[in-house]
């Protein structure tokens, strides 16, 4: 058979879990004339076998057996970048499962192959990847080298005689002026390639050139077209989430994000994103189950944190006080995710307290108040060695813990030292609010008076569903407001009143007076204005 | 909705299609499993090779009915978008011309390919790869010795066509469908040439549509398959 020639010159590494079939790969490789080659039984040593060499050519499987794939195996070389860029990693699989694909794209392996492959199959494939690593080699060069005129210079002169290799350049081309700045080279370029054919990666590419130049509207309308039109078009979720966080706009993001995670339900990096999107917005039942799929997703992954662990945790506990059926169901989970803590990582001193003080708070939740105790009292047995000042989150976990164990008294000592302590410093304020009854941060307080203003403003046009959306999101973002939840059964009771009583409506109108209830006495300067509710709310019932 | 004993009727494609998903993911193991078996058995007799050759081509077989079967539920869901970018036609039929060699080989059958290499067009290479694939396995089938595949842009359009020299397709394929349904024949359900069909429409470019043509003209005596692209 022909082929070309230089293979002799590569070293290659077979990654398989089943020995004939490395067998069966290397003599094909041997075939081909390949000079060197290592072999890999599964994930942990093919990461080691790249470690200590550089190959040329990485052929590996997906499916390793227990432990990492091969999707994590290129996740790890690609994110310690131990992968020369002239390198080949070529994926093979015997599955066509659509979220495994799309989550090992993410990675960008070089070349995916199905299974079974044939001799001349993988040849045709290599000679290709071969012909093509050889044509862009200066061009990845340069960039490596971090000289992107250079790499920009060497993309138009490919260009320039139309070939092969044009529709890669052109891609690479776009990214290079993007980053450099070019923004109306970027732009003709792409419109250039939009003229001959609608594809998706070119208007992404002109919906990041509106968005660098500021027209963050319009990217975001052009984006929106891209993903309805194809939704699995990953980089265009990408651009959009950018695109949400450039307007400052959590809600639509948290949305971005969890259409985008529905699409590619395997990519840690983005279940990561969501999850914590949605705890910034307080979405806990979407927080909580985000940060489930990230630790579930990191178990053999190198974007596992014990980050997401200790989160995932907070984030069943608070849920807990919103959603108990939702967090009861989590909360199992939850307790094994942090018993296992210790083992899987090296927790430092503060992180094992944060652990025990979480974990109170979920025991807590389950009504197991023996084991609340007991890790409440590890907890701060660990925090009492520790040097102080605590972070702002240990002490918050500490606040949460006291509550929950009926410790009301000191846990809102706590946070009044906390809040008199970080008087100068919002960040540590806006991570406070979300425990009290009124936020203490300036961002805060102008978020919730804003929300409040919409909301009375359609109230007192007699808009209550509008006047609705608005208390509710206040709730969400601020859930121990008194004034906002007032607000929410105040606007509920005016709907009914003008449009007759409604089960729904009806039932979370009691349980947020329920909710106020718990946590105001006939002190509270707004009792008064809660005790008329209330009447209200029982007449309405009655009726 | 509900019938009369409040129980929700069941959306019988979306059983089928997850029970799909399932056997596809079985035969695919099983096709793996089978792989590992012929590599660690060294082939004896002929008898062996023929039995070997017949369970890997009707494993193969299901597996690409199933594969279709799946595509064509994503198509109907509109989850299976178009992913169009510039391919190298030549590329695409190489590399489904590799994958068969095995079977062109086992039934002595003859290739030959007539397709300019710097012939380039917009498709979707792995749809377009999948038709390509699956005529290939029906004609190796159906054809006496010969295949010619071979790709050309006529009128602005692609044209990728197969031909063979077996006995040509049957009338009822040759016939336009009048309607979007899958009929059931007494050679089969003519499941590819849906997909087939499927697929070519799912290319299109401003007014124009792609198209497959079925006719028993072809060079070499027998059937020959048309796929134009816009």
């Amino acid at each position: 058979m022909a082929h070309r020639s230089g293979y002799s010159e590569l070293t290659a590494l077979v990654v398989d879990n089943f020995d004939s079939f490395r067998t069966t790969v290397c003599k094909m490789l041997k075939e081909f004339g390949v000079g060197a080659i290592d072999t890999a039984g599964n994930g942990n040593q093919a990461l080691k076998a790249c470690y200590s060499n550089d190959y040329d050519l990485v052929l590996c499987d997906y499916n390793l057996g227990p432990g990492r794939s091969g999707q994590h195996v290129l996740e790890e070389l690609r994110f310690r970048k131990a992968l020369k860029r002239s390198s080949l990693f070529v994926l093979l699989s015997a599955e066509t499962d659509k979220s495994m694909i799309m989550a090992a794209f993410d990675n960008e392996p070089d070349a995916y192959l199905s299974k079974p492959i044939t001799t001349r199959a993988l040849q045709q494939r290599l000679d290709r990847l071969l012909q093509q690593r050889d044509e862009l080699l200066r061009i990845h060069e340069a960039i490596a080298a971090g000289s992107t005129e250079r790499a920009i210079a060497l993309c138009r002169q490919k260009i320039e005689k139309p070939g092969r290799y044009t529709g890669a350049c052109q891609k690479l081309l776009g990214t290079l002026y993007l980053q450099h700045g070019a923004h109306e080279a970027a732009e003709a370029l792409y419109r250039q390639v939009l003229q001959v054919r609608q594809l998706d990666w070119a208007r992404v590419g002109l919906a990041r050139v509106r968005q660098a130049q500021g027209d963050v509207a319009m990217a975001a309308q052009w984006l929106g077209e891209i993903v309805r039109g194809n939704p699995l078009c990953m980089p265009a979720y990408d651009a959009l989430a950018e695109n949400c966080q450039c307007r400052r706009d959590p809600q639509q993001l948290q949305a971005v994000l969890q259409q985008a995670a529905a699409v590619s339900p395997r990519s840690i990096l983005r279940q990561k994103y969501l999850a914590e999107t949605a705890a910034g917005n307080n979405d806990l039942p979407v927080a909580a189950s985000a940060y489930r799929r990230t630790v579930r997703l990191g178990q053999y992954s190198c974007h596992d944190c014990i980050e997401n662990h200790i989160n995932f945790g907070r984030a069943v506990a608070a849920l807990f006080r919103e959603e108990r059926r939702a967090a009861e169901d989590l909360s199992r989970d939850a307790l094994r995710v942090l018993a296992d803590i210790p083992r899987r990582f090296e927790p430092t001193a503060e992180q094992g307290g944060q652990t025990r003080l979480v974990e109170s708070q979920v025991y807590a939740g389950q009504g197991n108040r023996l084991r609340a105790g007991v890790s409440l009292q590890a907890g701060e047995e660990t925090l009492q060695q520790l040097p102080a000042p605590l972070s702002v989150e240990t002490q918050l976990d500490h606040a949460m813990a006291l509550s929950v164990n009926g410790k009301r008294r000191e846990a809102d000592k706590l946070l009044t030292g906390l809040i008199e302590h970080h008087r100068n410093d919002q960040q540590a304020l806006e991570k406070i609010d979300r425990l009290l009854e009124e936020p203490q941060s300036d961002a805060n307080r102008r978020t919730v008076a804003e929300l409040n203003r919409s909301g009375i403003g359609h109230y007192n046009d007699r808009q209550f569903k509008q006047a609705i959306e608005y208390f509710m999101r206040a709730k969400r973002l601020f859930p121990n407001h008194i004034g906002v939840h007032l607000n929410l059964v105040q606007a509920l009771l005016g709907e009914m009143q003008e449009y007759g009583r409604e089960e729904e409506r009806l039932k979370l109108c009691s349980a947020t007076i329920a909710k106020i209830e718990s946590r105001i006495d006939h002190t509270h300067r707004q009792y008064g204005r809660f005790a008329k509710l209330r009447h209200s709310l029982v007449q309405l019932e009655r009726e | 909705m509900s019938d009369k004993t409040g129980r929700r009727p069941i959306d019988f494609s979306f059983v089928l299609a997850s029970s799909v998903h399932d056997m596809k993911n079985s035969v695919s193991m099983l096709l793996n499993s089978l792989e590992e078996v012929i590599h660690s058995t060294p082939i004896e007799n002929e008898q062996q090779r023929r039995r070997f050759g017949t369970l890997q081509y009707e494993a193969s077989r299901i597996n690409t009915e199933l594969i279709q079967l799946l595509s064509i539920y994503r198509m109907q869901t509109r989850r299976l978008p178009v992913n169009l970018d510039q391919h190298y036609v030549i590329d695409v039929l190489e590399e489904q011309l590799a994958r068969n060699h095995m079977l062109f080989e086992t039934r002595s059958v003859g290739v030959e390919m007539d397709c300019d290499t710097d012939l380039a067009w917009f498709f979707d290479a792995d749809l377009v790869g999948s038709v390509v694939h699956n005529v290939l396995v029906n004609c190796a089938r159906y054809t006496r010795k010969a295949l010619q595949i071979s790709a050309r842009q006529q009128a602005g359009m692609l044209c990728i066509s197969i031909a063979d020299d077996g006995r040509g397709y049957p009338p009822a394929m040759l016939r336009e469908p009048d309607s979007d349904t899958v009929y059931a024949g007494e050679e089969g359900t003519h499941l590819g040439l849906f997909f087939a069909r499927e697929v070519a429409a799912m290319h299109c470019e401003d007014q124009r549509r792609g198209r497959v043509e079925l006719a028993n003209d072809s060079a070499l005596g027998g059937g020959l398959f048309s796929l134009y692209l816009p």
